[in-house]
């Protein structure tokens, strides 16, 4: 018992370095603003217009158009400001009440990757992300004297947040490659309406689908295979993007692989980067 | 290197975190498996599966037609799709947890003795093709969902 403590809390709320994270944070809010222009579109169920509304809790009112329009151009300012790491408390939780009652005013509105949103953002906004990376830790550097790389990349905090935001991305993972285990999609029917793709090669792109959706959540966690599992990653979601046109959440999953890499592979990515870069004052190699 | 982050995590203090955040924790993870419970033990018919991850894991096929009976005999068709403000939000309420606040909406200016019938035959997949509302019945009766 003592050991499953141990290691629970090890895994939980151990430290380390926030600097995938404050990655990920500046990549997710560039997601953040490209989904701006499909919720407009698409999460029109919130006005206020005469039509069938179905909330998710009757207390919850729609709101007339102009309204809803503010209620997205309001987003790009705030999306920055999270991006920068600059009141990113403020507004994140401003984002984060936006978002929450453009999804939770009519369940017509209902998205997946909206809702996987909804909590990364959630999971961001608890999280210690906007203190490396951000304007914030540039002006804490600048009263230290250290310099902001360096500021950041020594930054170590409880990577509690960090480790819910990859268990949730494994979940949605797992749950989408359990639902996919039944005969009439493992046949390739579904995959068959929604992808141009030979008919004869549909059911092992099934079984592929699935295998991979329910090996990730696995594959990701494990140091010998998570390379591997990073790269099938990336194919998987960029074969997405470039079939069924879902860009940004794509690009999403792909961000969230930075927070399963190792602690020290960003950092010693940015350092070598930093120490490769030509300089007058280094001398050249014989 | 001096001030780089080293390779090995270390426990935080006390390594255990704080009250509140091993609270959150412990509640974040109970919500996240079970919410998505329902989408696994109801079909799509009964429920769209919100929040259980269902993502291009099935084909739902439906056909609607609802009309108003008038008292002298006279029939008319509910334009369905003008009720909604895009097409994708027809097909999202087609399932029988959504269809009864959908008849109560279709219901609601429709003058005494007008009837509103609906025939509403969804498929999952491969499977039958089935009745989501009884057929010939009036979905606005006090005592009649209609759902079957």
């Amino acid at each position: 018992m003592a050991r499953f403590a141990r290691a629970w809390n090890g895994f939980w709320f151990a430290e380390g370095p926030l600097v995938s994270l404050g990655l990920f944070r500046i990549l997710f809010a560039c997601c953040l603003l490209a989904e701006v222009a499909t919720s407009r579109a698409r999460s029109v169920n919130a006005i206020d217009d005469g039509s069938f509304h179905l909330p998710y809790l009757d207390w919850i009112p729609p709101v007339p158009a102009a309204v809803y329009q503010l209620l997205h151009d309001l987003q790009i300012p705030l999306i920055l400001l999270f991006a920068l790491g600059l009141f990113a408390r403020t507004s994140g939780t401003a984002l984060l009440a936006i978002q929450s009652y453009l999804f939770l005013v009519d369940r017509l509105n209902f998205r997946n990757h909206s809702y996987l949103f909804l909590l990364l953002l959630l999971l961001l906004l608890l999280s210690p992300a906007a203190e490396t990376l951000s304007l914030r830790s540039w002006a804490r550097a600048r009263r230290s004297g250290v310099g902001w790389l360096r500021d950041s990349l020594a930054l170590r905090r409880p990577l509690t947040f960090q480790r819910l935001i990859q268990l949730q991305v494994c979940l949605a993972y797992f749950f989408a490659g359990l639902h996919k285990l039944h005969p009439a999609y493992l046949r390739g029917d579904v995959l068959g309406d929604i992808l141009d793709f030979p008919p004869a090669g549909l059911a092992a792109l099934a079984g592929l689908i699935a295998a991979l959706e329910l090996w990730l959540p696995c594959g990701l966690w494990m140091r010998k295979t998570r390379r591997l599992s990073i790269l099938l990653g990336i194919s998987f979601h960029l074969a997405i993007a470039w079939t069924l046109s879902i860009h940004v959440f794509s690009l999403a999953m792909i961000a969230s692989y930075l927070l399963f890499l190792e602690p020290h592979t960003l950092p010693g990515l940015f350092l070598a980067g930093r120490l490769s870069r030509p300089c007058a004052d280094r001398p050249s190699s014989p | 290197m001096a001030g780089a982050p080293g390779p090995v995590e270390r426990p935080a203090t006390l390594g255990r975190g704080r009250l509140p955040v091993r609270l959150f924790v412990a509640v974040y993870l109970v919500f996240q498996l079970l919410l998505p419970l329902p989408g696994f033990v109801r079909d799509k018919l009964t429920t769209r599966g919100d929040f259980s991850w269902n993502m291009y894991a099935d084909t739902y096929t439906c056909t609607v037609l609802y009309t108003v009976h008038e008292p002298d005999g006279r029939i008319r068709t509910v334009d369905y799709a003008a009720e909604f403000r895009n097409e994708v939000s027809t097909t999202k309420i087609l399932h029988r947890d959504t269809l009864p606040p959908l008849h109560r909406w279709l219901c609601r200016e429709l003058p005494p003795g007008e009837e509103l019938w609906g025939l509403v035959s969804c498929r999952q997949n491969d499977g039958p093709w089935i009745d989501l509302v009884s057929p010939a019945t009036d979905l606005c009766s006090p005592d009649e969902s209609g759902v079957e």
